[in-house]
């Protein structure tokens, strides 16, 4: 396994999984699959075996899509629904198709907190397909009991490591709010950052929203208004970690040359997940860039990594 | 392409690649010119190293149209992945004249049996 043509075998499945995919399209390889486990709002659709050139092994491959999107007919199940002939035969692949995705559920969801332990040779999956769901890294039971942990109410355990570095815990919170740190980005990296930024960490909704709804009026933006994207920079609106799964809620402005962005994180019952609310400013009025900055970057500031 | 990374070899045991391609940049260049082919690079190339960076992952290699990036964690790759996809959506709807349409594969590998693969896939 040590030689050079495993070596090159093994960029080589990620590249021609990404020449097998379509334009917008996520294919993994099973190994990985397996590594990282569930995926909170996401599932596996089973792309079948495929041959791929200079690989000797047939590889299993799965589209990554979001939990509530309609898949499409690469679905094993659309190949038989068409024949009636078929019923009684497909009732048994189902039948063993869940038994056998059960199983694989339980062992990836075992597996799935713990990546440097899991093995790149295990038991073959043999599910049409992989629906994960509930919190990211959970650990879900036979019984469907969730034994995840609630991350801790702090916010260096919900921002990320390398956004951390740049923010400072302040004395006093904001009212109401647990704690409240200033970040300030290093400038002239090369890399785009906003002047500012910061975040406040809040004990549930009903605050959360509170504060974020004070900050709203104060800028004068009225809500399911306007547009936040690199073209337009007035509005407010919700946001989705994917579609049917609501992250938050953001609005956006201008306060003279500064563009400036707010917006939530919500929990919603996730233990991965705290109620933030947070803030960037760019005092160069680039919202263009500053939109580029807060995505994906509010799906990250809130929830522990 | 034909990849010859310099991976850096610090990091974890197994590690996993994410590739990404856009899809009909040839074809791009052949209509709207070497300039906007550019356009669209530097935009593919400024997106992919936004995302890897903020996931915490590192980007080997940008060569125009395609990227080679590594993450100690798959959990991490895949979510970069549909970072991606997500942003190339929206700056598509939002630019038209710069349409990302993105293939993304992804494998993972021990770290001892790739770090230093002199050679990667040939298309």
């Amino acid at each position: 396994m040590g030689d050079g043509s495993y070596r090159g075998g093994a960029l080589n499945v990620a590249a021609r999984l990404c020449a097998l995919a379509h334009g917008d399209e996520v294919l993994v390889s099973e190994g990985t699959t397996r590594l990282a486990g569930r995926l909170a709002g996401l599932r596996y659709v089973d792309r079948g075996l495929m041959r791929l050139k200079g690989i000797d092994e047939s590889v299993r491959a799965f589209r990554v899509a979001w939990e509530d999107e309609k898949d499409d007919s690469r679905s094993v199940f659309m190949f038989f629904s068409n024949s009636s002939r078929l019923a009684p035969k497909l009732i048994a692949i189902a039948v063993l198709a869940a038994a056998v995705t059960a199983g694989l559920v339980v062992w990836l969801t075992g597996r799935g907190t713990d990546e440097s332990n899991a093995s790149p040779s295990g038991a073959p999956a043999g599910a049409t397909e992989q629906t994960t769901s509930g919190p990211s890294g959970g650990a879900t039971t036979e019984t469907g009991t969730t034994t995840e942990e609630e991350v801790p109410a702090r916010l260096d355990a919900v921002v990320p490591s390398t956004l951390w570095a740049e923010c400072q815990v302040q004395t006093v919170p904001d009212p109401n709010a647990l704690e409240t740190a200033v970040c300030l980005p290093a400038q002239n990296t090369g890399k785009f950052a906003p002047d500012r930024w910061q975040v406040s960490l809040y004990p549930d909704g009903k605050t959360v929203n509170a504060a974020y709804d004070a900050a709203r009026a104060d800028a004068g933006v009225r809500t399911n208004s306007g547009t936040c994207s690199r073209l337009s920079w007035t509005g407010e609106t919700a946001w989705e970690h994917g579609p049917g799964q609501p992250g938050g809620r953001l609005f956006c402005y201008f306060s003279g040359e500064n563009a400036i962005i707010v917006w939530t994180h919500r929990r919603f019952d996730q233990p991965t997940h705290r109620d933030i609310l947070a803030m960037a400013m760019e005092g160069g009025s680039d919202h263009a860039r500053l939109f580029r900055w807060w995505n994906p970057r509010h799906h990250l500031i809130g929830k522990a990594q | 392409m034909r990849y010859s990374p310099q991976v850096p070899e610090e990091g974890s045991a197994i590690q996993t690649f994410l590739i990404a391609d856009i899809r009909g940049y040839t074809r791009f260049t052949e209509e709207y010119g070497d300039e906007a082919a550019a356009r669209l690079a530097a935009k593919f190339k400024d997106i992919i190293q936004e995302i890897v960076d903020t996931r915490t992952g590192r980007v080997v290699e940008i060569r125009g149209d395609e990227a080679l990036t590594v993450f100690d964690s798959a959990r991490q790759a895949i979510r970069a992945a549909l970072d991606m996809q997500r942003v190339f959506v929206e700056e598509t709807d939002a630019d038209l004249d710069l349409p990302l349409r993105v293939g993304v594969g992804i494998d993972r590998a021990r770290r001892s049996t790739w770090a230093t693969a002199p050679t990667g896939a040939e298309r």
